[in-house]
């Protein structure tokens, strides 16, 4: 049940942080553990930690300067307020995806490390989602636990109102 | 003169590219978190609308939106909620507590004008 679950939610992280840096008109493609970026490399490190009634856990967001700087061409702010952010934004999306499927979950605000101390072991079965952007690397995980017995949904279930998408306004 | 707007977000870099976005139509003042916000609103008289995010440390946006209405602050006084949160029992929280938008980040500049538009221009 674990590794089920495991492959959905990694299948989920994959698509949302794709279409995060698609957003911000970056295309990220991914590729395997072996071109895990030296972490001397990784700039900087966003952690959103995450929890509800079927599971909880933590996301890491680590990214070479590349991406950061691709995705915030002003340079507003700090390296790690930006990559806090994104991070928060890709838990975000994956909050909603998991909305779809009948599943709640409470975000924390996101902390922030410098890239340079880091040091994921990649052999292990949790290990990084490895992305190359047109210049620069962009890495994802995300661990979590679940309730005994649960089982992350394939598919939504009848009458749950959708969340709202990325991108879009109301005014009420 | 320009309407001022409150932009209340933990991210310095959230902030700063909701100001560059308003600049041209607005005046922008900050806020770093909903305590920060909920100050800004009870003593300031100059705001025209203001922007607030969720999810932040000390006081988050609902909590403000709540505060602010007991205050009867939000007389007079839109709020949008800017966020990476689309869970539509939110969303209807804040606008059972008075908030007049919700727009999930990450935002379009132009969109944000538009809203802005709407609700501190009406």
């Amino acid at each position: 049940m674990r590794n089920f679950n495991n492959r959905a939610i990694d299948d989920i992280v994959f698509n949302c942080c794709r279409e995060l840096f698609s957003a911000y008109k970056l295309d990220v493609q991914p590729r395997s553990r072996s071109e895990f970026p030296a972490t001397e490399a990784l700039a900087a490190c966003g952690v959103m930690g995450f929890g509800g009634k079927s599971m909880r856990g933590a996301l890491v967001l680590a990214t070479t300067r590349e991406p950061l700087q691709h995705t915030n061409p002003h340079a507003f702010g700090s390296e790690r307020d930006w990559v806090c952010e994104l991070a928060n934004q890709l838990m975000g999306r994956v909050k909603n995806q998991l909305l779809t499927l009948g599943v709640e979950i409470l975000l924390a605000t996101p902390a922030g490390l410098r890239g340079e101390n880091l040091c994921p072991t990649l052999n292990k079965v949790r290990a990084p989602q490895v992305f190359a952007a047109s210049s620069g690397f962009v890495c994802v995980w995300i661990d979590c636990e679940y309730t005994d017995g649960f089982e992350l949904p394939s598919s939504p279930p009848p009458g749950l109102e959708p969340p709202v998408a990325e991108g879009d306004a109301l005014l009420f | 003169m320009a309407k001022k707007i409150l932009i209340v977000d933990d991210s310095a870099t959230v902030r700063q590219q909701v100001r560059a976005a308003l600049v041209n139509c607005f005046e922008v003042v900050e806020a770093s978190d909903g305590v920060e916000g909920l100050e800004a609103i009870v003593e300031r008289d100059d705001l025209a609308a203001v922007i607030c995010d969720v999810n932040m440390p000390r006081m988050g946006g609902l909590e403000l939106l709540q505060l602010a209405g007991a205050k009867g602050k939000l007389v007079g006084l839109p709020i949008l909620m800017l966020t990476t949160e689309g869970q539509p029992a939110l969303v209807k929280q804040a606008k059972a507590a008075g908030a007049k938008g919700w727009i999930v980040k990450p935002f379009k500049p132009e969109l944000l004008v538009a809203a802005m538009r709407k609700l501190a221009e009406p």
